[in-house]
């Protein structure tokens, strides 16, 4: 089980879970996590940055894409059960919506990110073609900033209460 | 309060891979170098002559009488410049229309390339004088530094091609009044060096490369286009004493109807169908076309004249590189095509005005501008040219006057014809028909050209033979040539006659002629 997406409803049961979690978290969120950070901090880059220096751009760019790639199929294996498990912990409406929501971010981003992945992956297949510039533009203004919204929304999907508290607990 | 187990736990992820990924961004910056200077210093190129001296600020100039140059002032390297073909990888249609055009042959088709090596030839500069022409017709030769007596530069694919796709798409200043090639190119800098799947995946940072918001804010206004299609010419280009324009295609347009309705030289010359959109004008209707072709169609019909066979190929320079035979010829017949619609769309005759004189009829033609968003003709009109030809039959239709005759055998046009055409003139103030620019000392006019939709009515004082009786009938045609016969016969050394091309024709009965016996 992953405990990490658990949700632990008292105190008590919360330090019984943290150690649990220590012997059982799974490789998979935590390898999620850290691939989209670190898919973050390079997409900042290559949008930002990469133009003064294309040499090293280049480079940072296959990473993007296979890291990419790689979180897009992880996440696919993990997100099905993690979904299934986490409704049923949801204990407030707004953090089930919330949650609902960064999905939704995370599946634009994906999405756009894979149809800008086309045209390279077809070209590897000795296929030209590519979008048209104003559709680049909108593809690309939705990976980003639905990425950087994603990332906020991981936070806060992270740092927010799922429970609900009970009197005993305040 | 506490933090959130899930918090706790990945927040040492996001941490990780922040750290990460930054560290490894940290190190490829320092390991990886960013491209240096890009271009060739203009002293590493063996032998390159400066003959012209200094510019008025007392900086090198190194293009000069061209007064094209790169965005960094440093010599393009040829292996470095995409070649056509390159971009036709992704940009296939665009290369189909563009590989016809006349912008791929500036540089090579025969009748500038020989009268460039005349001129050259004229000289004690005339290699590096050359430079002048090469900017508009040959940039990456120029800006390569190849255009000199040494050529110590190795050619690329790229230099062969003319006006190729980074002459334009590099393009950063434009100076339409000036002239003479007044471009700067970011040929050095504004190219990315990505491959093409790289590009294909991050396509926004191949164009911001090809200066997507500047270059394609300039290359869409008519500023543009007049930086080489305005041509002066001073001491440092030919024997003129003073500034003397011989091109003026730019100047003629902006104080156009077009102009005041942002017609510019994109919207008629790269509409997909030039005609279709020039009768649109002609209407009124003043919408952008709904594309930009790259065929840049234009009045040269003879370089697209299939009729001609193997002396068209000797004509374009050559076969078009990257398309076979069939294709080429279907292209190059096309765009003929598209070119003769275009031409038809220019003028009109009409007939004035008709009376009698002693022994004789006046007649009053207009010639009117109706499709031209410049005047009419334009360009390089010591050569470009346009005549009317008049003829008056009697009623057993017999001529009874011929002005502006065409002996197609020849290629020879009646001296005396009614024409729209420049003179140079030598020193001595004799004629020179065969553009030898370097040694013009004055330009005249027979017949200044047409402006946008203005007109010139031409006189005719037709005598007729003794006795001779109506009803007349009037035929009037009026002829357009690229180039005088002369040219061709000197600077290329064949035999070869100019066909010309009718832009319009009027047929009138004169029979209310006043006063006339018919």
């Amino acid at each position: 089980m992953d405990i990490t997406s658990t949700s632990p409803a008292t105190s008590a049961l919360s330090c019984h879970l943290a150690a649990a979690h220590k012997k059982t978290r799974t490789w998979r969120s935590s390898a999620l996590t850290f691939g989209f950070s670190a898919l973050l901090v390079s997409g900042l880059y290559l949008e930002f940055f990469a133009q003064d220096n294309w040499n090293a751009g280049a480079l940072v760019l296959i990473t993007h894409l296979l890291v990419g790639l790689a979180f897009v199929a992880l996440l696919l294996f993990w997100i099905i059960g993690h979904v299934r498990r986490g409704l049923v912990l949801s204990e407030r409406r707004s953090f089930t919506w919330l949650s609902w929501g960064l999905l939704t971010k995370y599946l634009l981003v994906i999405g756009t990110g894979l149809l800008m992945a086309v045209p390279p992956g077809l070209y590897l297949f000795g296929k030209i073609w590519f979008w048209s510039f104003e559709a680049t533009y909108v593809l690309t203004f939705i990976h980003l900033w639905v990425g950087i919204a994603a990332a906020l929304g991981m936070v806060v999907h992270l740092g927010m209460r799922h429970w609900r508290w009970t009197g005993r607990e305040r | 309060m506490k933090m959130k187990i899930q918090f706790r736990h990945h927040l040492r992820w996001i941490a990780a891979g922040v750290v990460l990924a930054g560290t490894a961004l940290a190190l490829l910056l320092i390991k990886v170098e960013a491209p240096t200077e890009e271009g060739v210093k203009m002293t590493d190129i063996p032998y390159y002559q400066l003959p012209f001296g200094l510019d008025e600020n007392g900086n090198e100039r190194p293009f000069w009488p061209s007064r094209m140059t790169t965005a960094n002032g440093r010599m393009s390297d040829p292996v470095r410049i995409p070649s056509a073909l390159e971009c036709a990888e992704c940009h296939q249609q665009e290369f189909d229309e563009w590989a016809p055009s006349l912008h791929a042959v500036a540089g090579i088709d025969a009748i500038y390339d020989k009268t460039e090596e005349v001129n050259a030839g004229l000289l004690r500069h005339g290699t590096e004088q050359g430079r002048f022409c090469e900017g508009c017709h040959a940039p990456g030769e120029l800006l390569s530094g190849r255009t000199n007596r040494f050529v110590s530069v190795a050619p690329s694919d790229a230099l062969m091609e003319g006006v190729s796709c980074i002459a334009c798409h590099t393009a950063v200043h434009a100076d339409p009044v000036a002239g003479n090639g007044a471009l700067t190119l970011a040929i050095n800098s504004g190219i990315d060096k990505l491959s093409p799947a790289l590009i294909l995946a991050a396509p926004r940072d191949h164009a911001r490369a090809f200066g997507a918001v500047e270059t394609n804010d300039l290359i869409a206004k008519p500023e543009f286009c007049g930086a080489c299609h305005t041509e002066t010419y001073d001491r440092s280009m030919s024997r003129a004493e003073g500034d003397q324009t011989v091109q003026a295609t730019f100047e003629e347009w902006k104080d156009s109807w077009y102009a005041k309705n942002d017609v510019t030289c994109q919207d008629c010359h790269m509409a997909p169908d030039p005609a279709d959109y020039v009768m649109q004008l002609r209407k009124g209707k003043v919408a952008k076309p709904e594309r930009f072709s790259h065929r840049f169609v234009g009045a040269n019909y003879l370089m697209f004249d299939t009729s001609l066979g193997s002396n068209l190929t000797f004509l374009r320079g050559g076969l078009i590189r990257g398309l076979d035979r069939e294709r080429q010829n279907k292209l190059i017949a096309a765009q003929g095509e598209a070119t003769k619609r275009l031409l038809r769309t220019a003028a009109r005759l009409e007939l004035r005005g008709q009376s009698k004189i002693d022994k004789g009829m006046h007649l009053d033609i207009a010639v009117q501008n109706l499709g031209a968003g410049h005047n009419l003709p334009t360009g390089v009109t010591d050569q470009k040219h346009m005549w009317l030809e008049v003829v008056v039959k009697n009623a057993k239709g017999e001529t009874v006057f011929h002005s502006g005759g065409y002996d197609a055998l020849l290629g020879a046009t009646d001296p005396d014809a009614v024409a729209w055409i420049e003179e140079f003139l030598d020193e001595d103030g004799n004629r020179i028909l065969d553009h030898l620019t370097f040694v013009t000392a004055a330009v005249t006019w027979q017949r200044v050209t047409i402006p946008p939709r203005g007109e010139d009515v031409v006189g005719y004082d037709i005598p007729l033979p003794e006795g001779e009786t109506g009803p007349f009938t009037l035929e009037a045609r009026l002829w357009y040539r690229v180039a005088l016969q002369e040219m061709v016969f000197n600077n290329l050394k064949i035999d070869m006659p100019i066909p010309p091309f009718e832009l319009t024709s009027l047929t009138s009965d004169l029979s209310g002629t006043e006063g006339l016996v018919q």
